[in-house]
C-alpha cells in the first residue's frame, strides 16, 4: 500500500468546505443552545413544580441518551408529527443544538446560583423590574462565571458535529468519508481529517485557557 | 397533519433484535471501560510523571484523543489498522480498542487531576513521618485521589456508553445498529427510536442520581 499524501492538497477546497460546514454547524447549533438554555435554567431555579419537572427531565434525558439516538429521533421523527421537509443540515442543528443547551442549562443554573442574592435585592431597591434585575445585573455576572464551561461545552460540540454525517450532512467527516472512498487512501485521509479537527480544538482551547488566565488576573 | 398511531407491537415484534443489540452495548460498554481504566491509569501516571520520555508521549495519546471527534477515531480504527499492521480485526474489537483508547484519554485526565489536587503537604507530611516515595503514594496519595476521582468517573462511564452509539458506524451489532436497521424493516421511526432511547436513558439514571447522591455529600 502506497501513502499519497498529495490526495489531501488535491482535494483541499472539498475537505476545507466540509471543515467550514463543521463551523458553520456548531456556530448555528451554539446560538440555539444558547435561546434554550437561559431559560431552561432559569425554569429550573425559578419555575413552578410542573415547569421545573419538565425542564428538569429535558436536561436529564438529554444527558442520559446518546447525541446520535438524538439525532436520529429528530431527524425522522419531527417530520413524521409535523409534515415538515427538512434538510439533513437543520435537522442535525436542531438536535445538536439541543444537546448542548441541555448541558449550557447546566452551567448557567450553576452560574445563577453563583451570583449573591444582595445583587438581587440591590438592583430591585434601585427600581429595576424584575425582568431588568435578572437580564441586566443577574445574567452578566452569571455568564462571566460560566463562560469557561460554555467553551468546553462548545469544544465538545465541535467535536460531536461529526454525527452529522451519519444523516449525510456534508461536513468534516462527511467530505472524509467520501474521499476515503474515492482515493482509498485511508491513512492519509482519515490521519488528514483527525489532524484538521485537533487543530480545530487546539485553538478553542487554547483560548480556553486563556480566557481563564486573564478572568483570574482580573479577580 | 395527519395523526399518528403509536404502534408499540412492531417494536415487541423486533424485541429479539433489540436484545440483542443491548448485550453488544453492554459488553462493548463493560469491555471500552476495563480498557479506559488500565489504559487511563497508565496516561494519566505517565503525564504526572518528572521524566520527559515517559510525559511527553502520554500527553501526546490523551490530547489526541480528546481533540478528535470519537466518530473519527472509529474510522481511523476501523480503515487504518488493517492497513498500517496488517492485521484482520473484526468490527467489535476494533470499536473495543477504539472505545478503550478514547475513554482512556478521558480517564488519564480525571486521574492525573485526582492526583493533583491532594495538598502537597500531605506527601511532604507522609515523607517526613518516614514513609518512602512509593508508601506515600500508595498509602496517603492515592486513597484521597480515589475518594475525589469517583464522580467524574462515573460521569465518564455515562459518556462512554453515549460514546458507544457510534459503534454503529462501523457496522458493530449494537443497540443504535439493530434499532436503525428494525426502522428499515418496518418504516416505525418514532417507536423504535423512543424505545431505544428509553433503553439507554435506563442505563444511565442509577448511576447519575447515584452521582447525585456523591457531589451532593461531597457539597460540590
Amino acid at each position: 500500500m502506497e501513502f499519497r499524501p498529495g490526495v489531501l492538497w488535491e482535494y483541499r477546497v472539498f475537505l476545507l468546505q466540509g471543515m467550514a460546514n463543521t463551523a458553520w454547524l456548531a456556530l448555528v447549533a451554539q446560538a440555539l443552545a444558547l435561546v434554550v438554555a437561559v431559560p431552561t435554567a432559569v425554569a429550573r431555579l425559578r419555575g413552578g413544580a410542573v415547569i421545573r419537572r419538565l425542564a428538569g427531565g429535558y436536561v436529564e434525558f438529554v444527558r442520559g441518551t446518546p447525541a446520535l439516538t438524538q439525532l436520529f429521533w429528530i431527524f425522522y421523527c419531527i417530520p413524521i408529527f409535523t409534515g415538515l421537509d427538512w434538510s439533513p443540515l437543520w435537522g442535525a442543528i436542531v438536535a445538536l443544538g439541543l444537546n448542548l443547551g441541555a448541558y449550557d442549562a447546566e452551567a448557567f443554573r450553576a452560574g445563577i446560583q453563583s451570583v449573591h442574592f444582595g445583587q438581587v435585592q440591590a438592583a430591585r431597591a434601585l427600581g429595576l423590574s424584575a425582568w431588568s434585575t435578572f437580564w441586566a445585573v443577574v445574567l452578566p455576572q452569571a455568564t462571566r462565571f460560566v463562560l469557561p464551561a460554555l467553551l468546553n461545552n462548545f469544544i465538545g460540540l465541535l467535536l460531536y458535529t461529526s454525527i452529522a454525517s451519519t444523516i449525510g450532512v456534508h461536513e468534516l467527516t462527511y467530505a472524509g468519508g467520501k474521499l476515503n472512498t474515492a482515493t482509498f487512501q485511508s491513512v492519509v485521509v482519515f490521519s488528514g481529517v483527525a489532524g484538521l479537527y485537533l487543530v480545530l480544538s487546539l485553538i478553542a482551547s487554547a483560548s480556553v485557557r486563556r480566557l481563564e488566565r486573564v478572568q483570574a488576573r482580573r479577580d | 397533519m395527519s395523526r399518528y398511531t403509536i404502534d408499540l407491537a412492531s417494536v415487541w415484534g423486533l424485541r429479539e433484535m433489540l436484545l440483542s443489540g443491548l448485550l453488544v452495548t453492554a459488553e462493548l460498554w463493560i469491555l471500552a471501560l476495563a480498557l479506559g481504566l488500565v489504559g487511563g491509569l497508565t496516561v494519566g501516571l505517565g503525564r504526572l510523571s518528572r521524566r520527559k520520555v515517559l510525559a511527553w508521549p502520554t500527553s501526546c495519546v490523551i490530547e489526541v484523543f480528546r481533540g478528535t471527534p470519537p466518530l473519527v477515531q472509529l474510522f481511523w480504527f476501523y480503515y487504518c489498522l488493517p492497513i498500517l499492521f496488517d492485521v484482520r480485526l473484526s468490527a467489535v474489537v476494533t470499536a473495543v480498542l477504539s472505545l478503550g483508547l478514547f475513554s482512556s484519554a478521558y480517564v488519564g485526565e480525571i486521574v492525573r487531576g485526582g492526583i493533583q489536587s491532594v495538598h502537597k503537604g500531605q506527601m511532604q507530611a507522609a515523607r517526613a513521618l518516614g514513609l518512602s516515595k512509593l508508601q506515600a503514594l500508595r498509602e496517603v496519595v492515592i486513597p484521597q485521589a480515589v475518594r475525589r476521582m469517583w464522580p467524574p468517573l462515573m460521569s465518564q462511564a455515562v459518556d462512554v456508553l453515549k460514546v458507544t452509539a457510534l459503534a454503529s458506524s462501523i457496522t458493530v451489532p449494537e443497540l443504535m445498529y439493530q434499532t436503525y436497521n428494525a426502522t428499515s424493516r418496518t418504516f416505525r421511526f418514532v417507536e423504535f427510536y423512543t424505545v431505544s432511547a428509553l433503553i439507554y436513558f435506563a442505563i444511565c439514571l442509577p448511576l447519575v442520581l447515584r452521582l447525585r447522591r456523591l457531589e451532593w455529600r461531597s457539597g460540590v
